[in-house]
């Protein structure tokens, strides 16, 4: 059974962790974590650190919201490419943030769950 | 097919709609057609458990068409789930195992409040990483504008071209949800709110055109609809005892990509479109510049423009340029979505992919009415689900 779980993971960023998996294989990193590598199938896999650090790839602010993020609302929601070349979707703190801007990781913690988020760097 | 609609079908179930728009189809057989002709039935319906609180609607779609005991299969491809069950129902002719197969689509959503229903389109989505951080489904495809905005220079102004041609040609469809220019409800809107519009862009432009996920705004997105829409596949033999004058499909393709957009490598375009594509147009061993009519997925705006390039209608980062230039107008060099599109004939999402074929089929027949498009011989059909997760593409030829 894997270990590279969603639970595994929020569990990760609950503690401020943002933890990646990394191929032994062929060296390709997924963020989230999966069970196989969807690079070169491999199973030969390692939990890896990622600094929480990127650049904005693609933005949006949500004007008509989900039930659950209603009471943010408006928020931004952002494709940040890390500085180890994976890309991620998060949770927008900041307002004056546009693709092309640096940010980084935070970590929104709710009653039983955690939101990944970027805020500017 | 059904009219798509918001408001007309209230007092109508799934089940109906979809008995209405399979009556309509076997109704216009040149030679007549019985449902218990049909060796099995695919249907697409995306979420009819959470909008109707009813589930197994296969099996209940065959029921309520007299089928009984032929096999009905369900496919839950979020939008594109009638595209992949024509698929499925070419595929089994193909294979040999059936001769006439009804496939078709229906979505019954405004059982549900807009929140409810943008909670339900989400589940299209990765529920834990995209939705999970606050991604709606127009916030993916809002993503991926800002990122075509960046990378290729494209403009919302662009867009806005995508919204009135859809509109324009939605106005000369009978069975489109708005069958209304976008100036034409500027005017009605301006009316009762006491304000006047020099033009679309002025309207579109306005607090009257809110934004749902910037820089995408309501006109920007394709509407809640009811609405369903069935098909008759018969094989190349069979179909002789049906009509003298079949529409053939002679190619399609259909393909997968990651579940999260921010697991591509590309914002820009769909990988699944593009592989989709591909195979469609060498089965039928034909190439993007033959296609004389399309039906793309333009859920939004920016969605079609990454549909024609991502065909091969236009080159990458071209697509908005090419809409703003009236090259995908119904006279135009390449016309997209003569029917209005999602935008303007609405967006069922179970029903999409097979409205489609619905309108290539009177398009290749010369039987589209107004929004007929002159000399067609070859058309193409793209169905996505959510932001490219899944696509297929069909091919059809004039029989």
């Amino acid at each position: 059974m894997t270990e590279y779980t969603v639970k595994a993971y929020k569990d990760h960023l609950m503690n401020e962790e943002l933890m990646g998996v990394e191929c032994r294989s062929c060296g390709h990193l997924m963020l989230p974590p999966r069970p196989i590598c969807n690079k070169c199938g491999s199973t030969d896999l390692g939990w890896r650190r990622c600094g929480g650090g990127g650049v904005v790839a693609a933005k949006t602010v949500i004007a008509v919201p989900l039930t659950r993020f209603q009471e943010r609302c408006p928020y931004g929601v952002v494709i940040v490419t890390l500085d180890e070349g994976v890309s991620v979707s998060g949770l927008l703190l900041d307002e004056n943030v546009e693709v092309g801007s640096r940010v980084e990781a935070a970590y929104v913690k709710e009653e039983d769950d955690v939101v990944l988020a970027f805020k500017a760097a | 097919m059904t009219r798509f609609h918001h408001r007309l079908h209230q007092d109508k179930q799934g089940r109906e709609l979809f008995v209405e728009a399979a009556q309509e189809a076997a109704e216009s057989v040149d030679k007549g057609f019985s449902f218990v002709d049909a060796d099995a039935l695919y249907l697409g319906y995306f979420s009819s458990d959470m909008f109707e609180r009813q589930g197994h609607t296969a099996a209940l779609m065959a029921d309520w068409l007299g089928m009984n005991p032929k096999p009905a299969m369900r496919v839950e491809d979020a939008c594109a789930s009638s595209g992949v069950a024509v698929n499925a129902g070419i595929q089994a002719i193909a294979s040999g195992m059936y001769d006439v197969v009804v496939v078709g689509g229906v979505e019954k959503m405004r059982t549900l409040d807009t929140t409810q229903v943008t909670d339900t389109l989400a589940l299209a989505a990765d529920a834990n990483y995209e939705a999970g951080v606050g991604f709606t489904f127009p916030g993916l495809y809002a993503a991926i504008a800002s990122a075509h905005f960046s990378e290729h220079g494209s403009t919302w102004e662009q867009l806005q071209q995508v919204a009135i041609k859809n509109h324009v040609n939605g106005k000369k469809n009978p069975k489109a949800q708005y069958q209304e220019t976008v100036k034409e409800i500027a005017d009605k809107l301006g009316e009762r709110k006491g304000v006047s519009f020099r033009d679309e862009m002025e309207f579109l432009s306005s607090p009257l055109n809110p934004v749902v996920a910037s820089p995408l705004r309501l006109f920007d997105c394709c509407p809640i609809s009811d609405g369903a829409a069935a098909i008759i596949l018969a094989a190349d033999e069979a179909a002789k005892k049906y009509t003298d004058t079949p529409v053939e499909i002679t190619g399609i393709g259909q393909a997968s990509d990651t579940m999260a957009l921010h697991d591509r490598d590309d914002f820009t375009s769909l990988r699944a479109t593009r592989v989709a594509a591909r195979q469609a147009y060498g089965m039928a061993g034909v190439e993007a510049r033959h296609i004389d009519v399309a039906c793309v997925h333009d859920c939004f705006t920016i969605a079609e423009v990454v549909a024609t390039e991502d065909l091969g209608f236009f080159a990458k980062g071209e697509g908005g340029k090419a809409a703003s230039e009236g090259r995908t107008a119904l006279d135009g060099e390449k016309p997209v979505n003569p029917d209005g599109g999602l935008k303007a004939k609405g967006h069922p999402v179970g029903a999409t992919g097979a409205g489609m074929v619905y309108e290539m089929f009177n398009q290749l027949r010369g039987q589209a009415g107004e929004h007929q498009v002159a000399d067609v011989e070859i058309g193409l059909a793209h169905n996505v689900g959510a932001a490219g997760a899944t696509a297929t593409v069909q091919i059809y030829r004039r029989g």
